[in-house]
């Protein structure tokens, strides 16, 4: 199969991590054999594929760009991927210009809890599946003056996770989802789940990550989240109540993007 | 008294809960450092070097200190001193600390 890339103009971050986690899975899988594409004309969109390496998923050969060559809007996209909650694969490269992002802290804290979701609640059994497949990946960048970073999981998604939730009974459940019953059904349920903050793990002390993915919005003034799972969505900024939707097609897994404004240098 | 600097005895970049989560779990905090310590001597643990927290690690750490490790409301109360410029990371460690005393 060939993936014809020529006439792409633009690539957005949500689009493009969904296409490189599924494409990365493959690869791991080893059925990614027959697979390659289509180098984009496009140079800023080359430098994309290049920069975060999806050139090379595409056995497209990556060019050395010289930093310099770089637009701002593709010198500060990174890539990662893992298994483990390893907090220091997306602090460290930030390094010092993590000064820039407001409420650092709480952001790391989003983050990190969102990797070791991947592996609490996102796929099905451990002990069933090799461990490799319990994989998170990620993507961050500075585009006008905003920082994002999106974090998706090829799970099962935080509706089904919740569903499956057996400390949370069915009734007391649907009390919680119909409480909701302004939002969609299917976002109705990733807004469930923050409010409950359980999903599959049924132990009392476990089950507040999803929290911490929200808390650094709530501090930050402009700063805005993204929860796509399965077929629904939620939107949160600041303090505004949550935007939900759900959509005809299915996210197979749950990603979550934080945007935040980044500090200027006379904040810092 | 027994100090533990987090980011330097232990790692700037602390998440995960358990050991099998990633290299710098709660649990191995818990287990390697803040438990031996708090049963020679009173022990004060520095905060404020960690990029940040992610409740699991927090809940393990200290919250485990009770439910694992087996250390009394009041032991805590009188040999372990947070030293944090962040109150509601204070908060928030006390509360896991209670919320496991509640539910042993």
């Amino acid at each position: 199969m060939r993936i014809e890339f020529d006439q792409t103009e633009q690539v957005i971050s949500c689009g493009t991590i969904l296409l490189m986690a599924e494409l990365d899975r493959l690869r791991r899988l080893g059925v990614a054999k027959r697979l390659s594409g289509k180098r984009p004309k496009a140079i800023v969109v080359r430098q994309v594929f290049d920069q975060v390496g999806l050139s090379e998923l595409l056995r497209i050969r990556p060019k050395k760009w010289a930093a310099d060559d770089l637009p701002e809007s593709v010198k500060h996209w990174r890539f990662r991927s893992g298994t483990l909650t390893e907090g220091q694969q997306f602090a460290e490269p930030l390094g010092g210009f993590s000064s820039r992002i407001p409420q650092f802290g709480r952001l790391y804290a989003g983050v990190v809890e969102a990797m070791a979701n991947t592996k609490a609640h996102a796929y099905p059994d451990p002990a069933t599946n090799p461990a490799d497949t319990a994989r998170w990946w990620m993507f961050w960048q500075v585009r006008d003056q905003v920082f994002s970073v999106s974090i998706i999981d090829l799970g099962i998604g935080i509706p089904k996770s919740l569903s499956q939730s057996k400390r949370w009974g069915r009734d007391a459940l649907e009390q919680v989802v119909l409480s909701l019953s302004r939002a969609e059904p299917v976002a109705a349920r990733i807004l469930a789940a923050i409010q409950i903050g359980r999903t599959r793990t049924e132990l009392p002390h476990r089950g507040k990550g999803l929290a911490d993915v929200v808390d650094v919005i709530r501090a930050s003034p402009g700063a805005r989240l993204t929860i796509a799972s399965d077929r629904g969505l939620v939107r949160v900024e600041s303090e505004d109540a949550p935007v939900t939707r759900d959509y005809s097609t299915c996210l197979e897994g749950t990603l979550i993007q934080w945007m935040l404004p980044l500090r200027s240098e006379a904040e810092l | 008294m027994k100090t533990i600097s987090i980011d330097t005895d232990f790692s700037p970049f602390p998440a995960g809960r358990y050991r099998n989560d990633g290299p710098n779990s709660g649990e191995r905090f818990r287990d390697d450092l803040l438990a031996p310590a708090l049963r020679m001597e009173e022990t004060q643990v520095l905060l404020d070097g960690a990029v940040g927290f992610g409740s699991s690690f927090l809940e393990e750490a200290f919250g485990g200190l009770v439910r694992v490790a087996r250390f009394t409301h009041s032991d805590l109360a009188s040999r372990l001193k947070l030293v944090t410029k962040d109150p509601h990371l204070r908060t928030e460690i006390l509360r896991y600390i209670e919320e496991a005393r509640a539910q042993s």
